[in-house]
């Protein structure tokens, strides 16, 4: 994936987080299914790993930029939820 | 001294207050006729002559915005009473089993954005699914529980049965009684009228101790 769309694929990423401001936070499958409207899908991402790891990998960066946050720790690989962090919600600001 | 950064247009929008972040949503997509132009344009006009000054790609984000961000709200309140149901019918249940149902059902929920009938379809069979699992995990922990209370129960009665033998055994008056010419009946009642007279003695004996 290019850089320019990466970064394109990170703010609609944070879009949808930006969204939802409930006490849940958004599970990978969910967030995946949620960037339809943004122009990303399983479709026309043209990369290698499938969608969910292209997520996966894209939320874990955003969490190490301090942009995101994992909801509550658990071991349950299917319970694991995002929220965004006020960190998070500046950028989308600025960026629009 | 740098100047302070003016808020982004469609920060404005997301900052204001809920009633008037659905009027602008109604706008942008309910024609009446009072308000038969709902494009971004007229509505932009509009908040401008309110006070509220943004632009049309603000509007446009705004939009998309709102539209996720109502579902999410929605999809919430449909959780929250999803789990108050669910906490009624499995008390037992843990907060954090709890949050795990709620959150599954939330993530769950956002699936179904697009289609209506298969959410519903999708989320009642769900959520039907995780209270029979719960229930039927909390009916086998009570089963299991009683089954091992009853076990020890049977253990310890076993062990005063057999303790009562051996202090008889070596009573003179239980002999007594075991080798008379009564009947088995007359003996047993002799033996309980001797051996049991009343919960009192028996407790004040201190050779058993009562259950509380």
């Amino acid at each position: 994936m290019k850089a320019e769309t990466r970064e394109l694929f990170d703010l609609a990423l944070l879009r949808v987080l930006d969204a939802n401001r409930t006490r849940f936070g958004l599970g990978l499958t969910a967030l995946g299914h949620c960037l339809l409207p943004f122009g990303f899908s399983p479709a026309n991402c043209g990369v290698k790993e499938t969608f969910e790891e292209l997520v996966a990998d894209r939320v874990e960066y955003l969490v190490r930029k301090g942009m995101v946050e994992e909801v509550q720790k658990t071991m349950e690989r299917d319970v694991r939820a995002w929220r965004i962090t006020n960190e998070g919600i500046r950028y989308v600001d600025e960026r629009g | 001294m740098k100047p302070e950064k003016k808020p982004r247009a469609d920060a404005i929008l997301k900052n204001l207050p809920e009633d008037r972040q659905r009027e602008i949503f109604t706008r942008l997509t309910v024609k009446t006729p009072e308000w038969p132009d709902t494009s971004f344009t007229a509505v932009r006009r509009w908040l401008a002559e309110d006070g509220v000054k943004t632009s049309e790609t603000a509007l446009h984000l705004f939009y998309s915005w709102y539209l996720l961000h109502a579902g999410f709200k929605e999809d919430e309140e449909t959780t929250e009473t999803l789990l108050e149901l669910l906490k009624k019918e499995v008390p037992g249940l843990t907060q954090e089993q709890i949050d795990g149902y709620g959150q599954r059902t939330f993530s769950l929920m956002a699936l179904r954005r697009q289609d209506q009938k298969a959410f519903i379809a999708i989320r009642s069979a769900r959520a039907k699914g995780e209270l029979e699992r719960a229930k039927l995990e909390l009916r086998k922990q009570a089963e299991a529980r009683l089954a091992r209370q009853a076990e020890l129960e049977h253990e310890k009665f076993q062990i005063v049965v057999c303790e009562k033998f051996l202090a008889w055994f070596k009573d003179q008056q239980a002999q007594d009684i075991a080798n008379s010419t009564a009947s088995n009946a007359e003996k047993i009642a002799r033996l309980r009228q001797t051996y049991f007279k009343s919960v009192d003695d028996l407790e004040q004996s201190g050779e058993v101790k009562l259950p509380a």
